[in-house]
Parts: structure tokens; sequence; C-alpha cells
């Protein structure tokens, strides 16, 4: 098919630019505007019989907000209608069936609606919740805020007004699950990798990561692009270290910067959070990138729709990783990291005395490798050693 | 007390000023977020908001319970949402437009070849005929592609063949009247 022809079939989406190129088409050929014509004359007939079908259009919403049935899909389980709109929907109850049976493309469009309905469900949701938690901002006192608008309608909105509201800033990263999935599937350059359990990536530069169930990943193809994008769920990054080349780590609403570290982000459809276990990460929102924090080993923060981080605070390391399995301390005595690896591997470690109140920094012991590896870990960096109790157990002593 | 709790809201119906205006702007991002993700980011959204507000603000006293008022600005969005397609994809708006040239004078009208639309229908495979209702609604192609769960690419590719099939149709029927006689035996397209 030549692309003039493609162009006339979906003239209708067309750049201004090209559409003023297929009119000059049209003008020096009569055939092509004949057979454009007969084009435009059957999209009106499709029309015409949409309206025939069902002259009021807005039935198609309130159809979706009740608790009908659609072909093949379970009903809703609230009927969300008041009864003024009940009654109306009721009255055209008929015409809309009969509409809908005959038009395949209206029992998507009320389809649409239905997942518009849960989308803004959980929104209303996940917004008013985050409010609950007073981790948004609280509301201004009245006569901070400017005014909302209380009379007559523009009589067109502004294109590109600056936004009325003061809180401008605000929970917009939703339904990012569909609409990033498909962007992942057109994005050249990076493999998308959706987790169906708990899975390892090892990126081209070396880096790897940790995907929990649902966590969906988009990483580069190219070992030279040190970026990773998080769509959805939980990850551990452990990052190759290059000063000259940070890594970048993407979600739907926030940019972490990565100077070669170990840092968990889990991101749902409200915020991003990322909790540090060791190295540095700036995070910033992708609202406000200026307005970046960086963490410090055992710190976590938190990006909620497209506001600032929150600031820097200390994490519960292992609360935030538990789902990886592996056992995550944060600056703590080595008597209380010897008491968690023991409770961990249900084996005695005892500690020295004079190693007791020795801190141990942020780190990361993997529970596959066992507990020696992590008292040899911990001995190493303590300047101590491991020894093997006569009952079973270790002791860690100074060397 | 939350700006969105039922007692806010009855005290926002009931005149409180302060209150309709916390109900408002905490509303705000809400429907922000709703739009955005729907259709991305840009002006449209700062205009859905907006007109979902005023929808809401007009609306507020006629709400019954008042603790229905999650309903109530859930209706106000899809309306919202609806209209915004309607108006500024409608393909229609586009097959009508004033820039488009003129009919040719000595064109299939004046011929006598006027396109039987009925007939014309039948080009359409089913599958393009739900594909150009949902234009008709004023879905863009990419949300088609959603919708039917296929890309963007292969929904195009649909609408491209059936003008395809339709220009041959016209075609069979330009050469019929030219050969004089033949209408009726090529105007069956199946």
């Amino acid at each position: 098919m030549s692309e003039p022809l493609d162009a006339l079939a979906l003239y209708d989406a067309l750049p201004p630019d090209e559409r003023a190129a297929v009119d000059r088409a049209l003008r020096d050929d009569p055939a092509l505007a004949e057979a454009f014509r007969g084009w435009q004359r059957l999209r009106a007939a499709v029309g015409r019989e949409l309206d025939a079908a069902l002259p009021d259009h807005g039935l198609l919403v309130l159809y979706a907000l009740s608790d009908a049935p659609l072909p093949g899909e379970p009903a809703p389980a609230e009927n969300l209608l008041d009864a003024a709109d009940r009654a109306r929907l009721g009255a055209a109850e008929g015409q809309l069936r009969t509409a809908l049976a005959a038009h395949p493309g209206l029992v998507d469009a009320v389809r649409r609606l239905r997942a518009d309905r849960d989308a803004f469900d959980r929104i209303w949701e996940a917004h008013t919740t985050v409010r609950n938690g007073r981790t948004s901002p609280a509301p201004q006192p009245a006569s901070d805020r400017p005014p909302v608008a209380r009379t007559a309608a523009p009589a067109r909105p502004r294109r590109r007004a600056a936004p009325v509201w003061r809180y401008a800033a605000v929970v917009a990263v939703v339904l990012f699950g569909a609409v990033l999935a498909y962007v992942a599937r057109r994005d050249a350059g990076f493999d998308t990798l959706r987790a169906a359990e708990a899975m390892a990536v090892e990126l081209p530069d070396g880096s790897a990561v940790e995907l929990a169930p649902g966590a969906v990943l988009q990483v580069a193809e190219e070992a030279d692009v040190r970026e990773a994008r998080l769509l959805a769920g939980n990850a551990l990054f452990a990052i190759r270290h290059d000063p000259a080349d940070p890594f970048t780590v993407e979600t739907p609403n926030a940019v972490v910067t990565v100077l070669g570290t170990t840092f968990g982000v889990a991101v749902d459809e409200a915020a991003t959070e990322v909790v540090l276990v060791q190295g540095a990460v700036a995070l910033a929102s992708k609202g406000e990138a200026e307005a970046a924090v960086e963490l410090a080993p055992g710190q976590r923060s938190r990006v909620v729709a497209l506001d600032a981080p929150a600031a820097p605070a200390p994490a519960d390391l292992d609360a935030a990783l538990g789902w990886t399995g592996d056992l995550f301390v944060r600056a703590e005595p080595l008597s209380a990291v010897a008491a968690r690896l023991a409770e961990a591997f249900g084996v005695p470690v005892e500690v020295d005395a004079a190693l007791a109140r020795e801190m141990v920094s942020a780190t990361r012991f993997e529970r596959e490798a066992g507990i020696e590896a992590a008292l040899h870990e911990l001995a190493l960096t303590l300047g101590a050693r491991v020894e093997a109790l006569p009952g079973g157990g270790y002791r860690i002593a100074r060397s | 007390m939350l700006p969105l709790d039922p007692e806010a809201v009855a005290r926002a119906q009931r005149g409180d000023e302060a209150a309709r205006e916390r109900l408002l702007t905490a509303l705000e991002p809400i429907l922000r977020a709703f739009f955005a993700g729907r259709i991305g980011r840009g002006p449209d959204v700062d205009d859905l908001v907006q007109n979902a507000l005023l929808r809401v603000h007009r609306g507020l006293d006629d709400l019954q319970q008042a603790d229905r008022l999650k309903a109530f600005a859930m209706k106000a969005a899809l309306f919202e949402l609806q209209d915004f397609y309607r108006g500024r994809y409608s393909g229609r708006e586009a097959l009508y437009d004033p820039d488009l040239p003129p009919a040719d004078p000595a064109g299939s009208d004046a011929a006598g070849l006027r396109l039987d639309l009925e007939r014309a229908m039948a080009v359409l495979t089913d599958h393009a005929r739900r594909i150009l209702e949902l234009r008709e609604l004023g879905y863009p192609y990419a949300e088609i592609a959603e919708m039917l769960d296929t890309t963007e690419a292969a929904v195009k590719m649909q609408v491209k063949r059936a003008f395809e099939r339709l220009r041959g149709v016209l075609t069979a029927l330009l050469l019929a009247l030219l050969a004089g006689g033949l209408f009726d035996l090529i105007l069956p397209l199946t």
C-alpha cells in the first residue's frame, strides 16, 4: 500500500502539516479525491449509525457506573448511580441494550469506561490513604489558597495557561502499569522483564538486580547504557561502581542516581520508595528534579506523586527488603548483629565482650551464602576472627 | 475532619465556602492524577481538571448523599473525559475539514456514481467496523489498540485495508459505468 493512500485512510489522525500535504495531493488527483470522499461518507455513516442507535452517549457513562454486566464479564460489585441517574438509565434500557448488541464499539467504550472507573477508584483510595497517613502536605488554610472558579465556565478553557490551582504538583502516577507497559513495548534499546516469581538479573555492565514477584523492569540492551527503569514492584539493585558514569534508575515518578551501591526500590501507583543499604544514591522527583536528596546507608526516602522527596530517615531495611530473604543491618553494634544472625540461621553466635560494642555499618548478608560467609565478612570488617564452638555455633573473637 | 469526609461535604453543601474550597482543592490532585494517567501530561489535563471541578462545583448542591462524593466526582471525570474525546478527537471534525479540496464538479455525484452507503458499509469487516466505531467515539488509535489488545500499527492497518477495499469498489463502479450497463452486476460486494 502506498504512503499517500495510507495517509488518506488515516487522514483524521494526521498532524496539520501532513494533512496539508494530503490536501495538495487530492487537488492534483481527482480520482484519488473521489475515493477519499467516498471514504469520508463511509466514516460519516458509521458515526450517524452510532448516533441513531444511541443519541445520548452519556448513557454509556451511566451504564459503566451501574452494576449492569457486560458480555463475558462479571458485573461490578457496586452500582454507583444515584436515584436520578438510575431512572435515566432505566428509561433508556431497551435502547441501550439494542445499541450495545448492534455495535461492538459501544461495548468496548463501556468496557473502557469501566476501566476508567476502576482507575479513578484506585487513585481516590491511594490519595486519601496518603493524606490520612500525613505523608502528603496537609491542605493549606483557605485564605492561603487561590480561589476556585465558582461562576460560569469559561467559554473555552485556556489551553496553555499556568495551572490555576496551587496544588499543581500532585499525584500523577497512576495506571502507569498499563500505560508504561505499552510504552515499554515501544521503547527501542530496552528489554522489559516481568517477574512472575523472584528472579535475578545481571545487567550488561555487570551490575545485578533482584526482582520481587510482580516487578517490571526495563534494562538497556547496550552495555554502555547505565540505566534501568523500574516500572512496578520491588527490586534490589547492586550497582557496579563507576564514578565517571553514574547509573540511574528511573521509576514513573522519580529518578535515582547511583554512585555504586546496593539499594532497594519499591514502586506503587502513588509513590516510589528507596532504601539504601550501601553506598550513596541521590533521589529526585520527576516533578521537582532540583529538589534531590542524598541518602546515606540505612536511610530511606519516598517520592509521593510528583512532590519533592521526603527528608531521609532511618530505614527498617529488613522490613523494606525482607522479600529478598536476606538479612540487612543498619549501623548496629556487633552484639545486635550477631544475635540477628543467630536467630536467622538458627545457630549460636557469641561475641567477645571487647567487640560487642563495635559498630557494624549498613550491609547485607545473603542467606544463600550461609552463616559462615556472613561471620567471616563481619570479622574481616572488624579485624577479628571466627572460631567454631565445640558444641556447635560460632564465636567472633579479637584477632 | 478531612476535606472529603461526608461531614465536610455536607458543610460545603450548606454554604460553608471554606469547606467547599477545601473540598475542591482536595479533589484537584485526584482528578489531575486520573486525567494524566489517561491522556498523559499537557495543557489538556489542566482543562480537564478545571472543567471537572466546575462540574462538581455546580452539581454539589444536588448531591443527595454526602457520602457519595467519590461516585459523584468519578461521574464528573468520566463525563468530562467523554466530552474531551468527542470534541477533541472526533473523526467527524476531520471528515468535514473546511480545508478539504472542493468536490469535483464532474465527479461521481454528477455522474450518478453516488456511493450507496449501505453497500459501502459492506466493505467493512466486523473488526474494521468496530475500530471505526471507536474512532467515531473519539478514541485515538493508540487507545483503540489498547482496548482491543493489539498494536496501534495493527489497528491502522485494518483501517488502511478498509479504505483500500472501498477504493477498489469505487474503481469497479467506475469501470462498470464506463463499460455501460454493468453497474448492477458489480455492485454486490461480497
